[in-house]
């Protein structure tokens, strides 16, 4: 993961090795800030932890770990002490790793550190996710003041957490709430907020 | 080998080539931490603590194999380095479960020893230890997979060193686990249950099955008549539990041990082994001067062999000697011929063998004719290491004890009888015995050098009077195909035989390496133990077992001749091919 300021890098292992990036397959993923950078750090840390033949002790519990610890994060339960963590393992599973698998795992977790460690930070702390991915993190409340009661909302909700008369304000069973910001999306009166 | 000039933190030194850093490192006093290394083993690269820095380099490397270069400029210690190592071995603990106190490793465990070494007060990730089933099927030897730590040694030795092929990494990532190929049981898998796997396991994760809590309940009964019996191995190894130089002979203070433990009688399965020459040695002048188209004859007093050859090779089982094995004749005459002569009832004797084993815990009920005596004729087979903690746990004060003699009628024994712990000395034993057989004298010298030694397969030609007796020993049971094939090859071809007689112990250095015997076991360590034994074989009176006066006895007042319809029955077994996998 690196930052608009070095868009002009030249494409090659060097260069982008520097920067703690790696060449890959030579593909390039541009995200925006609706994406989370915990959360596509646990992604692409997640594919090499299914990935790992499990031969070698740093990657094959490394991996595990940081993963789990990411998990805890973006779920709302984590501590400061975790992005020390994280980068303890992710140190020695770069430098103690037998293979270029678990070498490079520890990237996508290192780098959005080093470039986006206040979105790190706000999940820990704030229990916040800036770019709405980390579901666990967000709720979703409907305004009753802006609420017309046009049902719309309670139709599309997939597990119908959402209740309400005829054009009376809407409730949302938090309970059951999985998330999905289907309502909010939906809703033509922006009655519903994300936070 | 020609010399390479590294350097190692910044001295320099000259080095043979074809070392790896690690080797070189050790050359210099300076350690390396290992787990997953092992001189028995090709190594494996997989526990991450021996990395290492070397010079213009951006990555740490593997000093268990990485070869060394001309140039080579080596860091093995700096902050960062051990910080590394530190963080390793602490994602390890992470993933192992915290039972110290309760596991059979206690106080030799290398993991904790390591643990120690780095100061570990405490572990900064959270435990991801998982549940995974022990597996208790066989006899010889546990399986907590929950404690391994992956290291790889049980896997490379099960399938390198002894070509069994019983236990196999399974699932992939976190989720890889040893156990049985196919994840079957280990009783229904082609183990042997030659207990290499325990032996060389750096943690808790595989081990002899316990069976001391049985022998103090049986020690504690006052109906029981407990006799003992120690095999030749055990006497020239347990001292290294005990801070004695490896290779020490501790036979009468392990005698005065097992009287202070509690035995009633202190029996010898040196005595055994001598016996098991002059049936197996009979065996062999039989068909070697009547049937020389039935030859070879192949020893069977190991039983991961037997249970190896029953498995893998059994086309070849009318070539077994059918003859016990040494402790199973002690057991069933202790039950017969002792019970007889000194009048207790055979169904209140308790027997116990020591041995340096996992195997005969499994041979001890291995087919009906190991109940010839009308009981079961080895109650209980312990390990040495047992038999260590029997002893601590007794407070014996080992080194201060007054040396003690072993029970007639079963405890004397001839220097052919304690061969038989070392690779070569069945064969050893047998050709003194059968040149007396043969020639009706004694030999001169005893010595059979060409039998001795940790060559995986070691052959010689004998001459005996004339004749000659063409034998070949393989020990490690990677090394018995080599062989076996050579004999199948000449069968099939009808040409002649290329050997009379084959000796085969399934673990490297023949029992002295056993998988029972105490932890630490590589080729120094076999080698002085060796020693041990050729020495107690130098300091016999008596060398051949067919001049031991209590096997003349026996044969006089109980069993008649060797190969006689008693000896047949109580002394001798069968085999049958059995499957490699049990459904």
């Amino acid at each position: 993961m690196i930052t608009e300021e070095f868009l002009d890098t030249p494409i090659d292992y060097e260069n982008l090795q520097k920067l703690g990036s790696i060449m890959g397959s030579g593909g390039l993923i541009v995200t925006d800030e609706d994406d989370c950078m915990v959360d596509v750090a646990k992604f692409y840390l997640g594919f090499t932890v299914d990935e790992s033949c499990g031969k070698c002790a740093p990657c094959r519990i490394g991996g595990k770990q940081m993963f789990d610890l990411l998990e805890k994060i973006t779920k709302g339960n984590g501590e400061e002490s975790y992005i020390e963590q994280l980068e303890r393992i992710g140190h020695a599973m770069k430098r103690a790793s037998l293979c270029g698998l678990g070498q490079s795992a520890p990237n996508p977790v290192m780098s959005t550190l080093k470039y986006f460690r206040d979105e790190y930070l706000e999940h820990i702390n704030e229990k916040k996710c800036r770019a709405g991915k980390c579901k666990d993190l967000l709720k979703f409340t409907i305004v009753p003041e802006k609420c017309v009661g046009c049902t719309l909302c309670a139709r599309v909700c997939p597990v119908n957490a959402i209740t309400g008369e005829k054009r009376m304000a809407h409730l949302i069973n938090q309970e059951l709430c999985i998330k999905c910001g289907e309502c909010y999306t939906s809703c033509k009166f922006s009655a519903i907020t994300r936070s | 080998m020609g010399k390479v000039n590294i350097k190692i933190n910044g001295a320099p030194f000259e080095m043979e080539e074809g070392l790896t850093i690690l080797e070189a490192a050790r050359n210099v006093q300076i350690k390396v931490p290992t787990l997953c290394y092992h001189p028995d083993l090709p190594a494996w690269a997989a526990c991450g603590l021996c990395v290492v820095k070397l010079e213009k380099s951006p990555k740490m490397f593997r000093a268990c194999s990485t070869p060394i270069e001309e140039g080579m400029s080596i860091t093995t210690h700096d902050p960062e380095i051990v910080e590394v190592r530190r963080t390793v071995l602490e994602l390890m603990l992470s993933d192992h479960p915290n039972d110290c106190l309760r596991c059979p490793r206690n106080g030799n465990c290398e993991l904790q020893k390591i643990a120690a070494d780095f100061g570990i007060r405490e572990v900064e990730f959270a435990q991801v230890t998982r549940d995974i089933p022990i597996d208790k099927s066989t006899a010889s030897i546990e399986l907590h997979p929950e404690k391994c730590i992956k290291c790889g040694r049980c896997v490379n030795v099960c399938q390198e060193m002894q070509s069994v092929y019983a236990i196999e990494f399974l699932g992939r990532g976190f989720s890889t686990r040893i156990a049985p190929a196919a994840d079957v049981q280990l009783n229904d898998s082609p183990c042997v249950k030659c207990g290499q796997c325990s032996a060389h396991c750096p943690v808790g994760a595989i081990y002899e099955k316990d069976e001391t809590s049985r022998v103090w309940k049986a020690l504690l009964d006052p109906e029981m008549h407990c006799v003992v019996q120690i095999a030749p191995a055990v006497r020239v190894a347990i001292g290294e539990s005990f801070g004695y130089e490896i290779g020490t002979l501790l036979t009468g203070k392990l005698y005065a041990a097992l009287r202070r433990v509690g035995f009633d009688a202190i029996f010898d399965t040196n005595f055994g082994a001598d016996l098991t020459i002059m049936e197996e040695g009979s065996e062999f002048v039989e068909l070697f001067t009547k049937k020389k188209n039935e030859l070879p004859l192949i020893t069977s007093c190991c039983p991961s062999w037997v249970d190896f050859l029953e498995k893998f090779d059994s086309d070849l089982i009318p070539h077994f000697s059918s003859a016990k094995s040494p402790h199973e004749m002690v057991g069933v005459l202790a039950k017969t011929y002792y019970a007889e002569k000194a009048g207790i009832d055979p169904s209140k004797i308790f027997m116990v063998s020591i041995m340096p084993c996992t195997a005969k815990k499994y041979e001890i009920t291995r087919t009906d004719e190991m109940f010839s005596s009308g009981h079961q004729d080895v109650d209980v087979s312990l390990t040495t290491r047992e038999l260590t903690r029997m002893i601590k746990a007794a407070g014996i004060d080992i080194e201060n004890l007054p040396d003690d003699k072993a029970d007639s009628i079963l405890g004397e024994y001839a220097g052919a009888g304690t061969l038989f712990g070392a690779t070569g000395g069945v064969m050893e034993a047998a050709l003194r015995t059968a040149y007396k057989l043969i020639t009706g004298r004694n030999l001169g010298h005893v010595e059979f050098e060409q039998v001795r030694g940790l060559d995986g397969i070691k052959k010689a030609t004998i001459d005996v009077d004339g004749n000659d007796v063409r034998v070949a020993v393989a020990h490690g049971l990677s090394n018995v195909h080599a062989l076996l094939d050579e004999v199948r090859r000449a069968k099939q071809n009808g040409e002649k035989m290329p050997y009379d007689f084959i000796e085969v112990m399934a673990c490297r250095g023949g029992c002295v390496g056993g998988g029972g015997q105490p932890y630490g076991a590589n080729d120094r360590v076999r080698r002085l133990r060796a020693k041990g034994i050729y020495h107690d074989d130098e300091g016999s009176k008596i060398r051949c077992s067919h001049d031991n006066p209590e096997i003349q006895n026996l044969y006089k007042e109980f069993l008649g001749a060797p190969l006689s319809e008693k000896s047949h029955h109580l002394l001798h077994t069968t085999y049958k091919p059995r499957p490699l996998y049990n459904k």
